[in-house]
C-alpha cells in the first residue's frame, strides 16, 4: 500500500488513523440519511469496520482513493439499514403489531450530534453578536437560503455575506484554523 | 460517484449552510459528504455550521438543562446551579400556572399592544403553514406548537411565518399554539397564542 508520493505505508498505523479521521464525518452522513443518532453511531462503526478489513487485506491500493472507497461503504451500510429497516415495519404492520421505529424519526437528525454542553457554549457566544449577525446565521444555517436572497435582505453583496459568515463562524470559536487546511484542491 | 468539488465550489455554491438546513440536493449532499471526507476546511465549516444551527434551533428548555448540568465552561458557574435550577423550578411553575389559568385566545383575534395575532393554515400535504404580524423590533420569533398525543415542536425563525410538516405535529386532537417575539438581546416584547383545530 503506498500514498501519493510513493512511500509504503503500515496498514495498521494507517486504520488506526483512517478510525479518527473519519469516524465523526461517517456519523454525520449517517444521521442525514438514518436521522437516529445510534442508528448513525452503528453505521459508522460497521463502515469503519469494513475500510480497516479493506486496508489490512490490501484492497485498497492506492490511498487517494481511500475517501471515495470509504464514501460508497457508508452509503451501502446506511442503505443496507434502511432496507432491513423497511423490511422489520412490514413485518411488524403485518402482525398488526406496533412498528418498532428505529430510524426516520428526528425532523432534524444532524443537531442530534451536537451535545448540550456544546449548544450552550455557542449559543452564549451567539447572543453577544450584533441583531445583524444573528439574522445572518440564522437566514444562512437555519432557513437555508440562498445568499443573494440574504444579501437582498440584509442590505449587502453576496460577497460580504460569505466573508461575513466565514468570519461570524470562526468569531464563535467553532471553526478548525485554517492552517489546518489539508484540501485536495483549492 | 457523486461530482468532485473544490473547496471554491463548496463556498460559491452555499453547500454547507444548505446541506446543515437541509435544503440541498441529494447529488449536491453526496458530492460534500465526498469532498469533506478529504478537506479538513471544509470539514470544520461543516461541523461549526451545524453547531450553530442547533444552537439557533434550540429550545430554552434544554439551554437551562445544560446550564444546571454544569454546561458552562467557566469554572465559576457551578456555584450558581442551586439558585440556577431554583430560578428554572421557579419558572416552570409560574408559567404552569400562568398556562393553567390562562383561557385559551381565540384564532386571529389581537388583543392590544404586545400580542401577535396568529392565522394558521392546514396545507393539502397535511401540513400546517401558520402567519401573524411583523413585530418591529423583533429579531426571532419562538413558535412552540403542542397537540394532545405528541412532544411539543418548537422553531425559531426570523420571518413572521413558519411551516410545520405533518410528521412532525400530532396526527389527532387540536393543536395549541404559542408564538414569542424575541429583540435582539432575547427579551420576548411580543406574544401570541391560538388553539386549532383538528387536521381535516
Amino acid at each position: 500500500m503506498s500514498d501519493s508520493s510513493g512511500r509504503d505505508v503500515a496498514p495498521d498505523a494507517l486504520a488506526a488513523d483512517v478510525a479518527v479521521r473519519y469516524r465523526e464525518r461517517l456519523i454525520l452522513f449517517a444521521a442525514r440519511r438514518l436521522k437516529n443518532r445510534a442508528a448513525a453511531e452503528d453505521a459508522a462503526q460497521e463502515t469503519l469496520r469494513r475500510v480497516l478489513d479493506a486496508l489490512r487485506q490490501g484492497r485498497v491500493r492506492d490511498l487517494q482513493a481511500l475517501p471515495a472507497f470509504t464514501f460508497e461503504t457508508a452509503r451501502h451500510v446506511c442503505q443496507h439499514m434502511l432496507r432491513d429497516q423497511y423490511a422489520t415495519d412490514r413485518a411488524h404492520t403485518a402482525l398488526e403489531q406496533q412498528p418498532a421505529l428505529v430510524m426516520g424519526e428526528h425532523p432534524d437528525p444532524l443537531s442530534l450530534l451536537v451535545t448540550a454542553e456544546r449548544v450552550a457554549q455557542v449559543r452564549e457566544t451567539l447572543e453577544s453578536l450584533e441583531p445583524t449577525d444573528r439574522v445572518l446565521l440564522q437566514l444562512s444555517f437555519v432557513e437555508g437560503l440562498p445568499t443573494r436572497e440574504i444579501a437582498d435582505r440584509l442590505g449587502l453583496t453576496p460577497v460580504n455575506v460569505r466573508v461575513r459568515r466565514h468570519r461570524l463562524l470562526r468569531r464563535l470559536g467553532v471553526l478548525v484554523t485554517d492552517s489546518r487546511h489539508e484540501g485536495p484542491e483549492e | 460517484m457523486p461530482d468532485s468539488l473544490t473547496c471554491e465550489d463548496v463556498s460559491s455554491r452555499d453547500l454547507v449552510p444548505q446541506y446543515v438546513s437541509g435544503v440541498v440536493s441529494e447529488m449536491d449532499a453526496e458530492a460534500l459528504e465526498l469532498h469533506v471526507l478529504g478537506c479538513e476546511r471544509c470539514w470544520a465549516e461543516l461541523q461549526a455550521a451545524r453547531d450553530v444551527r442547533a444552537a439557533l434551533l434550540e429550545p430554552t428548555s434544554r439551554r437551562e438543562d445544560a446550564l444546571i448540568a454544569g454546561g458552562s465552561s467557566r469554572s465559576h458557574g457551578r456555584k450558581w446551579l442551586p439558585l440556577v435550577a431554583a430560578a428554572v423550578v421557579l419558572l416552570a411553575a409560574a408559567g404552569a400556572w400562568e398556562t393553567w389559568h390562562t383561557p385559551p385566545t381565540v384564532p386571529e383575534v389581537t388583543r392590544g399592544e404586545g400580542v401577535l395575532s396568529i392565522t394558521g393554515h392546514w396545507m393539502s400535504e397535511g401540513g400546517l403553514r401558520l402567519e401573524w404580524p411583523a413585530r418591529n423590533g423583533a429579531v426571532v420569533y419562538h413558535v412552540r406548537v403542542t397537540g394532545s398525543s405528541a412532544r411539543p415542536v418548537e422553531k425559531r425563525v426570523t420571518l413572521p411565518a413558519a411551516t410545520f410538516l405533518r410528521s412532525e405535529l400530532s396526527p389527532v386532537g387540536q393543536l395549541t399554539v404559542e408564538v414569542q417575539a424575541e429583540n435582539a438581546v432575547g427579551e420576548v416584547i411580543a406574544h401570541g397564542s391560538t388553539i386549532l383545530p383538528s387536521r381535516p
